[in-house]
């Protein structure tokens, strides 16, 4: 080989992915031309203080989280919804979560909210938490899902949503048919 | 016999629930510490690459009935991850990650631990913090495909095949992709080559 190295060429020799045949052309000229072998040993050398930039595991709750994330796109198919575990986690925090928006009890004065008149909560299903202020001594915790949309634990309500063994089905009023 | 990754992906795609969920756990634990370093390596902060890699892996799942083994799967998998990374990157989500970058040395490993002797002093902490954002900077700074191309295979040690089907080209023609991306390297990591803090 007279020419210098191809550069299609370099990097797999230096990672040692060449045939044996190549090999043995390539090592030749590495060894008779100096401004290859300077090259190649640079390249070496790049290589090796590359491997300097190591990174640490990943966090340790990431299989939680994306679980948590898989549970979301797998609302409604069965998968998750039934496995146990999360029927009982879920219902763990529905009842923390009623205890604490239903807290002090009702016979206790509460202090005084910002109303909203004229908006009315429907229990329905899905529905983004509206601007209802939480559970009252008016209202008594009648609105089950405004007690839902002011409890501090349910961070992730659109994925409790989907969980429908928690709620009724909605129906239409006057024509009596599940929506 | 010990499946493949392709059979425990048709296993994901065909499987019961039960299989599903082995399926899925099994890729997951495989390919999450590869997939979060090569995003790590392209968004530079811990935080945002998970957010992407759990992108990655629900993409994987969603993809699951339309699966078909025709390639590697873990070739499959980081054109998932390349095509994540490189969203984000475009649509500006990482920006402000990529600035703070610039400017801060994130280093990976604790740098006392990452030190043989464990016996550092602060100055050689400090020299192997800067040591490691030039490192860093250097790799960040190669135009995108080349960048591509060195995190594919220099640190997830896929095959040119592999590589070259991620990056949309020929193999000879990643070859030279990676010699231009190493001799740029080689110019810009001259002051470290041989030289250790």
């Amino acid at each position: 080989m007279s020419e210098h190295l191809k550069e299609e060429s370099i990097i797999p020799y230096l990672d040692g992915r060449v045939s044996a045949v190549d090999l043995a052309s390539l090592d030749a000229h590495v060894a008779s031309c100096a401004a290859c072998r300077e090259r190649v040993e640079e390249l070496r050398a790049v290589m090796r203080t590359l491997a300097e930039w190591t990174l640490e595991p990943p966090s340790p709750a990431f299989d939680a989280a994306l679980r948590v994330r898989l549970a979301e796109e797998e609302q409604g198919s069965g998968w998750f919804v039934l496995r146990p575990i999360y029927g009982a986690a879920l219902a763990a925090a529905v009842v923390i979560a009623s205890a604490v928006a239903l807290w002090p009890p009702a016979t206790l004065e509460a202090p005084p909210l910002p109303k909203a008149p004229g908006v009315a909560v429907a229990p329905q299903p899905g529905r983004q938490p509206s601007p209802t202020p939480g559970p009252t001594p008016q209202n008594g915790g009648q609105d089950a899902l405004a007690v839902l949309d002011s409890a501090v634990l349910l961070e992730n309500y659109d994925m409790l949503t989907q969980f429908d063994i928690l709620f009724e089905p909605a129906t239409d009023e006057k024509e009596g048919k599940t929506l | 016999m010990a499946r493949t990754d392709e059979d425990w992906m048709l296993r994901l795609r065909a499987g019961d629930a039960k299989e599903r969920d082995e399926a899925f756990n099994v890729l997951v634990a495989k390919y999450r510490a590869p997939v979060i370093h090569f995003l790590r390596r392209m968004v530079y902060r811990r935080e945002p690459a998970e957010d992407l890699a759990q992108e990655v892996f629900l993409r994987m799942y969603r993809a699951r009935k339309s699966y078909q083994p025709r390639a590697k799967f873990s070739t499959w998998l980081f054109r998932i991850a390349t095509n994540v990374a490189l969203n984000a990157l475009r649509d500006g989500r990482m920006r402000h990650t990529r600035e703070i970058s610039m400017e801060s040395g994130d280093s990976a490993v604790p740098l006392a631990e990452a030190l043989p002797d464990g016996m550092a002093t602060a100055e050689q902490v400090l020299l192997e913090a800067e040591r490691l954002a030039v490192i860093r900077r250097a790799v960040e700074e190669l135009p995108e495909k080349q960048r591509l191309a060195v995190l594919l295979h220099k640190y997830q040690e896929l095959d040119y095949a592999e590589i070259a089907e991620i990056l949309e080209c020929s193999e000879s023609a990643l070859k030279s992709l990676l010699f231009r991306a190493y001799e740029t390297l080689r110019v810009r990591l001259r002051p470290l080559v041989g030289v250790r803090a």
